[in-house]
């Protein structure tokens, strides 16, 4: 009965009358149900009535010389009626009531564990381009689709596997030992090419056959030894392993600004804060100044992670400003040439592999209002590359 | 003699035929009245229910009328005495 009187539209009136008794008995004999009435005093008496039988009930009491106030209206019709005035109401709880029904089945939250030397960061970007992020469907995650996935993203992974718990979903992983993965490498069958043009000086052969001679003039990429070699009866496939160092010759451009600014002592140093939110930035402090030639800035932003990994587009920024004293600008053409020469030997000697500069034929100019120099190295260097023989996989990219 | 279930039904069909009031008293809190012909007077202490044979008075204290229908009333309160009034059997 209660549970219809809840859902049955139902009002709740105040009547005004001489004879509470009488009107009770004139309803009774319409044969309007009365519900909760109760006497206020000898004239009033409140009570809840059917919302069809109302309009009877006013007409009774209009022929008795009674008034009849509306107290309240009650019942599931009503609620919906008033919520339906108010729409930002109805629109969260709408809201609300859908990811009640749509957020236990997904994935808000990412764990990884049991690595040790693959970083975590690097386990979750490979997974959430696997397709298991923020979001992703709870029982998609499980398959052994997504595993397989993350498997051949990060190679040095035996063995994964996906859980879910709650919103969390927990990647466990196994890292393979790096003698494994080591000897995985060795397994593959390579070549060693020539990384730049050159002549060949020397070469030591560890395992393979050498394609190329002393004296010979090889192009980048052109085999120098081969992975594979004829046997007679069989042709054996190998990973190529030698030392191959060649004469080469390369050119090198550096331009500079003439006149470079010299940096002083430290005269004030300053800390600035922001919050970005998304795209939006929040400056903390005041006055976070504009730069100068003698002021360095160094910018650090720490985004806000929550436990899984899961990173929100909340960051903390902190600048810190350097501020220096000016000693004026130096020249680098007419003050100190040399280093210009110095810096395009070092830059040379880290591009090369065990190599070393023979011969050098280089000028500076001035430029434009920059110091130029223009430079011709004959060297010699290591120029074995191993390049990989290409793999097909049968449901996969290939390398 | 008749068996007591056969006699126990004998009775209830007689009220059930007759029309006499039925008073369902629930601890001192409630008074079910089945078979009622209205009310004569209602305030907080006191009740009147017309019924076949005269009246049933209630009193109480904060009396109030729960339900009120053609087929049954319902009186909540405390309830401290109920005085059937009439002579008509």
């Amino acid at each position: 009965m209660k549970m219809w009187q809840t859902l049955s539209r139902r009002r709740r009136v105040e009547i005004t009358c001489a004879d509470t008794a009488f009107l009770l008995n004139t309803l009774l004999n319409e044969g309007i149900d009365v519900c909760n009435a109760e006497y206020c005093n000898e004239l009033v008496l409140q009570m809840t009535v059917a919302n069809n039988d109302y309009k009877t009930l006013c007409a009774l009491a209009e022929k008795q010389g009674a008034s009849v106030k509306e107290l309240k209206r009650i019942g599931v019709f009503w609620t919906m009626f008033t919520l339906g005035k108010r729409p930002v109401l109805l629109a969260i709880a709408t809201i609300l009531l859908i990811l009640f029904c749509y957020l236990p089945s997904r994935v808000l939250f990412v764990a990884v564990e049991g690595n040790e030397s693959v970083p975590a960061n690097q386990i979750l970007e490979a997974a959430e381009e696997c397709g298991i992020g923020f979001g992703a469907s709870r029982r998609q995650i499980r398959s052994e689709k997504m595993k397989n996935a993350l498997l051949q993203k990060i190679p040095q992974l035996q063995w994964a596997g996906i859980n879910t718990s709650g919103c969390t979903a927990i990647i466990s992983v196994r890292e393979k030992s790096v003698a494994e993965y080591e000897t995985n490498t060795e397994k593959q069958v390579g070549s060693i090419v020539a990384a730049r043009d050159g002549i060949i000086q020397n070469y030591t052969v560890f395992r393979g056959n050498p394609l190329c001679s002393v004296g010979q003039a090889v192009k980048a990429g052109q085999t120098l030894i081969s992975g594979y070699t004829d046997c007679g009866i069989y042709v054996q496939a190998t990973k190529a392993k030698a030392e191959v160092r060649a004469l080469t010759s390369r050119e090198l451009e550096v331009i500079t600004p003439a006149p470079t600014a010299k940096r002083g002592e430290l005269i004030a140093k300053k800390t600035a804060y922001s919050i970005r939110i998304g795209k939006k930035l929040i400056k903390l402090t005041k006055d976070s100044g504009i730069l100068g030639a003698t002021c360095a800035k160094i910018y650090l932003e720490e985004y806000v992670h929550l436990p899984g990994g899961f990173q929100l587009p909340v960051a903390l920024i902190k600048e810190t400003f350097f501020t220096y004293s000016d000693e004026g600008h130096t020249s680098a053409v007419t003050d100190d040439n040399t280093w210009l020469y110095s810096f395009a030997r070092s830059y040379l000697h880290d591009t090369m592999i065990a190599g070393q500069i023979l011969a050098a034929q280089a000028e500076v100019n001035a430029l434009d209002g920059a110091s130029y120099l223009y430079g011709r190295y004959a060297c010699i260097e290591m120029i074995g590359q191993v390049k990989y023989e290409q793999t097909i996989l049968k449901d996969g990219p290939n390398d | 003699m008749k068996p007591r279930f056969v006699a126990r039904l004998t009775d209830k069909k007689t009220i059930l035929l007759s029309k006499v009031p039925l008073v369902e008293l629930s601890g001192r809190n409630r008074v079910l009245i089945e078979n009622h012909l209205g009310v004569l007077a209602y305030s907080l202490e006191e009740i009147h229910v017309k019924v076949a044979y005269g009246i049933l008075v209630i009193k109480g204290q904060k009396l109030q009328l729960l339900q009120l229908n053609g087929e049954q009333l319902v009186i909540s309160g405390i309830i401290e005495a109920l005085h059937p009034i009439g002579g008509k059997a």
